[in-house]
């Protein structure tokens, strides 16, 4: 009969959980976790950007595109945060009832050349003139173009907005997105270690 | 969880913080000369040499980048904004003209056109002025993100992609190419985070987007699985994280906005030397002789 002894001693299964174990590991962990989240926001926004235009069909803002620029995170002692720091998203996602503060009406867009544009801030804003709303016609300010009126914006008290939650990927996108970027993280740096540690030769006699 | 509270990104902040302001004469091809590193440090617009205007075109490009809070008027304080407060792009250009109005500006009096380009109350000039200092300001919130060493491990490399369409887009294959760069995977412009073409390909020799006025383009990361299957990196090879030293830049800066002006005019003196001339907090470039 022939026998082998197999000596099995301390291959660097410590150093390499303890290398695991780390502030610096936990911590890239969570910057992975949030860096995969915030792509993802990103490239929903992105994805809104390409398939939602005005309906006025009026110059592009690129709102979607720029709130995809605005999007961030940071990390914490749970995880991470994703943020996305552009006017009017949060409006958008919860929706809401929008009054006027420092004026006495909402001014809607009602022409392409108006979208985006307070009056004030159209071509040749002095030719706005008011037409009062009367008899279930609403407010407008118009101008006159070759003796008939042009609606440019129509004058409202308020603006009811529905929550629109497909502004964001669900919830759990977003989960699976952190979940496989962080097993994808987590896999190679053990990946690195067992190598090193076959590399460092198994425990001498 | 999604949740809704005054939120901020601190690094496309940081970028609009360490900017001095940079009353100038000079045109664009003028202001291109100057270093990129101390282009990021400046605000400025192609001839807007005056100190007031260029105050207020700054606050209001900080006010877009960080729209959750505002400068109180009365205290000076950074507090959260409240309803009515948000500066939209529109507010934005009827501020930016009053202020001109303020100031006695008139294009024609300036030798300009009305309307054009380089009429500083002009759509035109006013959309490329907020898109472009804008976009700065995110893209390099963006790119200093990415800088940590567990980011970098993860997506070591990124793709430039067309974000927003463009009735006459710039060739982008070809200016990457001529810029050095390759074209992977049947056509697409990838390149490791720390790759010398993300500066080549930038009209301002920066290494995050824009890359030009109004490109329409941007970046996408590549993780690294995907980086290894298109031969850009293997496994373990670490990119290096890329520090643009803001955070220097914003404990040197001084309580005193005129103050950082006058250091950005020494520093850009000391830089440029005989091309430039400063005279009473004014940059004028002195053109080379033909």
């Amino acid at each position: 009969m022939l026998n082998v002894r197999i000596t099995v001693t301390d291959f660097g299964a410590t150093s390499l959980l303890n290398s695991l174990r780390s502030q610096k590991f936990d911590d890239g962990v969570r910057q992975v976790a949030g860096k995969a989240a915030a792509n993802t926001v990103q490239k929903h926004l992105r994805g809104l950007d390409r398939t939602r235009a005005n309906n006025l069909g009026g110059k592009r803002s690129h709102f979607y595109s720029l709130a995809a620029l605005a999007t961030s995170f940071t990390i914490d002692e749970k995880g991470a945060i994703v943020t996305v720091a552009h006017l009017g998203l949060a409006q958008r996602y919860y929706g809401g009832t929008i009054r006027p503060i420092n004026a006495k009406a909402l001014a809607i867009p009602a022409r392409a050349e108006a979208y985006g544009r307070r009056p004030r801030d159209a071509d040749n804003p002095q030719d706005l003139f008011l037409r009062p709303g009367k008899s279930g016609r609403t407010a407008a300010l118009v101008r006159r173009v070759n003796k008939k009126l042009e609606v440019w914006y129509w004058l409202v008290k308020s603006v009811t907005q529905t929550a629109d939650p497909t502004v964001l990927p669900d919830e759990r996108t977003l989960a699976d997105s952190a979940t496989a970027a962080t097993d994808k993280y987590i896999q190679r740096h053990l990946d690195r270690a067992r190598q090193r540690i076959f590399e460092q030769g198994f425990a001498k006699p | 969880m999604i949740f809704r509270s005054p939120v901020t990104f601190q690094e496309a902040i940081d970028a609009r913080r360490v900017k001095a302001i940079m009353p100038t004469t000079g045109g664009t091809s003028d202001l291109a000369r100057i270093a990129p590193e101390l282009r990021e440090r400046a605000f400025f617009s192609a001839r807007t040499a005056n100190y007031d205007h260029l105050s207020r075109l700054n606050e209001i490009i900080n006010r877009m980048v960080d729209p959750d809070y505002v400068t109180d008027p009365s205290t000076g304080e950074r507090r959260p904004r409240r309803a009515g407060e948000g500066m939209d792009p529109s507010l934005a250009r009827m501020q930016i003209r009053a202020s001109l109005a303020e100031i006695g500006y008139d294009p024609e009096a300036a030798g300009v056109r009305p309307g054009s380009l380089k009429d500083l109350g002009s759509n035109a000039r006013i959309r490329v002025i907020l898109d472009t200092n804008i976009r700065q300001a995110r893209g390099y919130g963006q790119f200093a993100q990415g800088q940590s060493e567990a980011v970098l491990d993860e997506w070591p490399a990124q793709e430039l992609i067309r974000v927003e369409d463009r009735e006459t887009p710039r060739d982008w294959p070809s200016i990457w190419r001529t810029a050095g760069g390759k074209l992977v995977d049947s056509g697409r412009m990838v390149a490791l985070k720390n790759d010398p073409v993300w500066r080549a390909i930038s009209r301002f020799d920066l290494p995050y987007p824009p890359f030009d006025y109004m490109s329409g383009m941007g970046v996408e990361d590549v993780d690294r699985d995907e980086a290894v299957r298109l031969g850009l990196i293997d496994r373990d090879t670490q990119v290096p994280p890329q520090d643009r030293g803001f955070n220097a830049t914003l404990q040197a800066a001084l309580p005193d906005p005129q103050a950082n002006t006058e250091a950005l005019l020494a520093s850009l003196q000391e830089s440029m030397g005989p091309a430039v001339d400063i005279a009473k907090g004014i940059v004028r470039f002195i053109r080379e002789a033909a």
